[in-house]
C-alpha cells in the first residue's frame, strides 16, 4: 500500500505543474479572445505575422 | 462623405419590414422600416463597405447580432492625437511600436474585419498586429511605410472608434480567474482525497497523509479564494455598509475556524473541509462572471482620462502645434478645425463660423459666430473650414473643467450593495450566529461534552453557507448583462439593476437623446414634384456643402434615380444658402427671402430657380426611430416623464406635443445648473436621467441613475451606469424591464435557499448532519439555483427579449 504515498504525490505534482499552465494562460490573455482563437484553424489565409511574404492585391 | 452614395439598399419589396424581422447588418429587431432591411443608416452604410470591399466574410463569423454603428454622418471624429503618433513615428526609423484603443469591438468577427483591413494596407509586410477584444486594445507593430492614418479611416468607416492607448493594464477579473483556477484544482483534489476518507478509510499512514493534505488545500483555499471575500467584507463594515461578501466571509471564516479546531484539538480529522473548499471555488466562479462582464462593458469604450488628454492645435510663432488642452493660457491663439471642440471660451478671429453648442446647452441648431463675437467652451466647429480664435482665459478657468470634474464617490462597483442586499445580509449575519450558539449551548448542556457541542455547531455554520444565492445571484447578474449586451445596451456599474427599480420618474434631454440630433426633412412630397434635371441640380448643390439642413435636403434625396454626382458650380453663402448656375440659369438653396424674394413661402429651405419657387421644404430634427411608441410604453407603465432641455422652450414644446407629453412636463432653457436644481427638487432618488450632453453632467450627478446613447462624444458614456448603442429608444425600457425579472428571479432563488438552509440547518441542530451529508447536499443545492437560474433567464423565457 506503501506505493499509495508516491502516487499521491505525484498527483499533487501534476496539479501544481496543471496550475502553473493555467496561470500562464491567463498571463498570455488567452481567455480574453477565446472565441477568438477558436477560429483560427478554420481560417484558410495564413495569420498575420511578418514571415507571411504574400502580395497583396491592394 | 461628399461622393455620391450608391443606391446600396437594394431593397426588395419582399424584404420590407415584417414583424420580428432583423437588421441585414447587426441583427438587431427592426423598429420602422426607414432604412429596411436595415436598423439604421450607420448599418445600411457600413453593409455597403463591406459588400463593395469583398468582406462579408464579416457575416459568416459573426455569432450573435451585432451592433448598429453610429451614424457616419453626424460624427465629430477627431484624429489630433493620429498627428502626434504619426509625428513620433516619423523621428523613428525601424519598427516603431503604436498601442491603439478601440471602441465597439464585440465578438471575433470584429477582430477577423480589422486583422483584414490591416492585411490589405499592407500589413502583413509591413508589421504584426495584435488586439485584445477584452481590453479593447490594438498592438501595432509597424514599419514606416504602413499608411496607419489611412487603416485608421477604413477602421473607422466601419462604425469603429479609435483613440491612443490610455490607462489599462492589468484587471481584476485576470486577478480573480487565477484565483479560480487555483481553487477549482484545490476543490476536485480535496474531493478525491475526501472520497476515499468517506468510503472508509479511517487509520494508516495514506489517511493520514491525504487528511493532512486535505487541511493544507483547505488552507490555501482560504488564503487564495476566501481573502477575496473576507478583504471585501472588511471593506464593508468599515464603510457600514453591509453586502452579500459579509455572510459569505463570516461563513468562510466560522466553518474553516470549525474544521482547525476539530484537527488540532478534537478528532484529529479535517472535517468539512472538503465542502469549504468546493463552497470557495464556487463563489469565486459566480465573482469573477460578473467582474468579466462589467470590465468588458468598460472596455467597450475608449478610456476616459477626464481633461487631461484632451488635445487642440495651438497657433504659435506661426506654427501649428498640437497641444495639450491644460497648457493653455489666456490670450493663447487656437485653431479649431472641423469636428472640434472648443476647449476654452474663444474671441473669433474669422467670419462666418459655424458652431454647434447642443453638448453644451442643447440647442438644436448651429450657431453662427462673426469676428470678434465670443465662442462658449465646449461648443464643436460644425463649419466646413477651421476657424482660428483668442483664449479668453486659461484652461484651468474654463467652464469645461468643472462640467468634467469627477464625482470621486461614484464608484459603484461594490457587488449587491443596496440596501436590500443590507438588510438581508444584517438578518443572515445575526440569524446565523443566532442559531450557531443556540445549538452549541444546547449540546453543551444536554451531553456535557464541549467537543460534541463544537462538532454540532460547525456543522450548523458549515451548511448555512449562503452558497446558493452566493453563486445563483452573480450569475444572474452576469446572464441578464449579457443578454442587455446583445441588445447593444451596456450597463458599467455594479449595482445600477439593484437601483433602477426603485426608479419612477424617466427624465429625457432633448437634443441627441430624444432626437438624433440630426436635421431631417419633415415632409419630402415637394420634391416629387421636381423633375429629373432639377433633382440633379439640387443634388449636387447639397451633396457639396456640410450644413445640417443640406444634409437633410440630401438624405431627402437619396435613392432617386437622378441624384448623381456631376460637376456644376455650387456655391456657398454663408448663412444664405448655396447657388448655382446651369445652363445659364440661375439656381438658389436657402432662406425663403433670399432664394425666392417674389413668392412667398413657409418652409426654411427654398429651392427656386430665378427666383421662381420650385420646392419649399421644412427641416426638423430627426425623432429616435420608435420614440413615440417608446414613450407610450413607459407612460402605459405608470412612470412619470419629463423632457428638460437647454433648447428653446417653443421648440422643446413642439417636440412633446409630437410625443403625446403635455405641455407642464417639457421644461426648455435650461442651463446645467437648472436642470440640476430641477432634479434636485423633483424626488432625485427616483428619478432616472438620460441624456447626452454636458449640459446634463451636473445634473446626472443629482438623479439616481443615469443613462446616454452618447458614444461618440468623448467623457457621458463613461460617466453613466448604462449606455446604449442601438438607434431607437427602446433600451430605456428594457433596462427597467430587464432589472424587474432580475429581481424577481432572485427573490425565487432566495426563498429557495433559505428553505433549504432551514432544513439543513434543523438537521444540524438535532445533531443529525454528518460531513458526507453536508458534502452532497451543499453542491447539490447550488446546482439546483443554478440549473432554475439559467432557466428562468434564458433567451426565450425573458419577455424583455422580444
Amino acid at each position: 500500500m506503501e506505493i499509495l504515498i508516491l502516487l499521491i504525490f505525484v498527483c499533487v505534482l501534476l496539479v501544481g505543474v496543471a496550475v502553473a499552465f493555467f496561470a500562464w494562460t491567463v498571463r498570455q490573455g488567452t481567455f480574453d479572445q477565446a472565441d477568438r482563437l477558436a477560429l483560427l484553424p478554420l481560417d484558410e489565409e495564413k495569420p498575420v505575422t511578418p514571415t507571411t511574404e504574400r502580395e497583396e492585391d491592394e | 462623405m461628399t461622393a455620391a452614395e450608391p443606391a446600396v439598399s437594394e431593397t426588395t419589396p419582399e424584404q420590407r419590414l415584417r414583424p420580428g424581422s432583423r437588421c441585414v447588418h447587426c441583427a438587431q429587431p427592426l423598429v420602422d422600416d426607414a432604412f429596411a432591411p436595415f436598423c439604421c443608416r450607420g448599418c445600411r452604410a457600413v453593409h455597403a463597405i463591406l459588400n463593395k470591399a469583398g468582406l462579408t466574410r464579416y457575416y459568416d463569423l459573426r455569432r450573435g447580432p451585432g451592433l448598429p454603428p453610429a451614424d457616419l454622418d453626424s460624427r465629430h471624429i477627431d484624429h489630433k492625437w493620429l498627428e502626434l503618433i504619426e509625428a513620433e513615428r516619423a523621428e523613428e526609423r525601424g519598427l516603431s511600436r503604436v498601442e491603439l484603443d478601440i471602441q465597439g469591438i464585440h465578438c471575433a468577427a470584429c477582430v477577423w474585419l480589422i486583422e483584414e483591413l490591416f492585411r490589405r494596407h499592407g500589413g502583413a509586410r509591413r508589421g504584426v498586429m495584435s488586439i485584445n477584444p477584452a481590453l479593447g486594445r490594438i498592438d501595432l507593430r509597424i514599419s514606416p511605410e504602413f499608411p496607419l492614418s489611412e487603416w485608421v479611416d477604413a477602421v473607422e468607416g466601419l462604425g469603429y472608434l479609435l483613440g491612443p492607448a490610455r490607462s489599462g493594464g492589468a484587471r481584476a477579473s485576470d486577478d480573480l480567474l487565477l484565483r479560480v483556477g487555483i481553487c477549482a484544482a484545490l476543490a476536485m483534489n480535496v474531493m478525491l482525497f475526501a472520497a476515499a476518507i468517506y468510503l472508509g478509510l479511517r487509520e494508516g499512514p495514506v489517511y493520514a497523509i491525504l487528511n493532512d493534505l486535505s487541511y493544507a488545500a483547505g488552507v490555501l483555499a482560504v488564503l487564495v479564494g476566501g481573502s477575496v471575500f473576507i478583504g471585501s467584507a472588511l471593506r464593508a463594515v468599515r464603510r457600514r455598509m453591509l453586502h452579500l461578501d459579509v455572510p459569505i466571509a463570516l461563513g468562510i471564516i466560522l466553518a474553516f475556524a470549525g474544521s482547525t479546531w476539530s484537527f488540532f484539538f478534537a478528532s484529529g480529522e479535517a472535517v468539512y473541509i472538503d465542502t469549504l473548499t468546493v463552497f470557495v471555488a464556487l463563489m469565486l466562479v459566480g465573482r469573477w462572471l460578473q467582474q468579466r462582464m462589467l470590465e468588458r462593458n468598460r472596455a467597450q469604450l475608449l478610456a476616459d482620462d477626464g481633461t487631461e488628454s484632451l488635445l487642440t492645435r495651438q497657433v504659435k510663432d506661426g506654427v501649428v502645434r498640437i497641444v495639450h488642452c491644460i497648457g493653455i493660457q489666456e490670450g493663447d491663439r487656437l485653431l479649431i478645425a472641423p469636428g472640434d471642440l472648443v476647449p476654452v471660451e474663444l474671441r473669433v478671429l474669422d467670419e462666418s463660423v459655424r458652431c454647434s453648442l447642443d453638448w453644451i446647452d442643447g440647442e438644436s441648431r448651429p450657431r453662427r459666430f462673426d469676428a470678434g463675437s465670443t465662442v462658449p467652451a465646449g461648443a464643436f466647429n460644425v463649419g466646413e473650414g477651421a476657424f482660428s480664435g483668442t483664449a479668453m482665459t486659461s484652461f484651468a478657468a474654463s467652464s469645461l473643467v468643472s462640467l468634467l470634474s469627477r464625482d470621486p464617490a461614484s464608484n459603484g462597483d461594490g457587488p449587491l450593495a443596496t440596501q436590500w442586499w443590507s438588510r438581508l445580509s444584517r438578518f443572515y449575519v445575526v440569524g446565523v450566529i443566532t442559531l450557531a450558539t443556540a445549538a452549541i449551548s444546547y449540546w453543551w448542556w444536554r451531553s456535557g461534552e464541549p467537543l460534541r457541542a463544537i462538532e454540532v455547531g460547525t456543522a450548523v455554520l458549515v451548511v448555512t453557507c449562503p452558497c446558493a444565492f452566493g453563486i445563483a445571484a452573480p450569475l444572474a447578474y452576469e446572464l441578464v448583462l449579457t443578454q442587455l449586451r446583445r441588445k447593444g445596451i451596456f450597463v458599467r456599474v455594479g449595482d445600477f439593476l439593484d437601483r433602477v427599480r426603485a426608479m419612477t420618474r424617466i427624465v429625457f434631454d432633448k437634443t441627441g437623446t430624444l432626437t438624433t440630433g440630426v436635421l431631417e426633412v419633415v415632409d419630402p412630397a415637394p420634391l416629387q414634384g421636381l423633375s429629373d434635371a432639377q433633382i440633379a441640380i439640387l443634388y449636387n448643390m447639397v451633396a457639396r456643402s456640410a450644413h445640417p439642413k443640406s444634409v437633410a435636403v440630401r438624405r431627402a434625396l437619396e435613392g432617386h434615380p437622378a441624384a448623381r454626382f456631376a460637376d456644376i458650380g455650387a456655391e456657398e453663402h454663408a448663412g444664405y444658402g448655396i447657388s448655382a448656375t446651369v445652363a445659364g440659369v440661375p439656381y438658389k438653396l436657402g432662406s425663403a427671402v433670399w432664394a425666392a424674394a417674389s413668392s412667398p413661402a413657409d418652409g426654411d429651405v427654398v429651392f427656386a430657380s430665378d427666383g421662381r419657387l420650385l420646392a419649399s421644404l421644412t427641416t426638423d430634427e430627426q425623432l429616435r426611430p420608435g420614440a413615440r411608441a417608446e414613450i407610450d410604453k413607459l407612460e402605459q407603465r405608470g412612470y412619470e416623464l419629463a423632457i428638460l432641455s437647454g433648447d428653446a422652450q417653443a421648440r422643446v414644446t413642439a417636440l412633446g406635443a409630437s410625443l403625446g407629453m403635455p405641455e407642464d412636463i417639457c421644461i426648455g432653457g435650461s442651463s446645467p445648473e437648472q436642470k440640476a436644481q430641477y432634479i434636485r427638487t423633483h424626488e432625485p432618488a427616483r428619478t432616472l436621467l438620460v441624456g447626452d450632453g454636458l449640459n446634463d453632467q451636473v445634473a446626472m450627478r443629482e438623479a439616481a441613475c443615469s443613462g446616454t446613447p452618447a458614444v461618440d462624444r468623448p467623457f457621458m458614456a463613461s460617466r453613466c451606469d448604462f449606455y446604449f448603442v442601438s438607434p431607437g429608444l427602446h433600451p430605456v425600457a428594457q433596462v427597467l424591464r430587464a432589472s424587474d425579472s432580475l429581481a424577481h428571479v432572485v427573490r425565487r432563488i432566495l426563498a429557495f435557499a433559505i428553505t433549504y438552509n432551514l432544513v439543513a440547518v434543523s438537521l444540524a441542530m438535532a445533531g443529525l448532519m454528518k460531513p458526507w451529508v453536508a458534502a452532497v447536499l451543499m453542491p447539490l443545492s447550488s446546482l439546483i439555483t443554478l440549473a432554475y437560474t439559467v432557466m428562468m433567464l434564458s433567451r426565450n423565457r425573458l419577455p424583455w427579449r422580444s
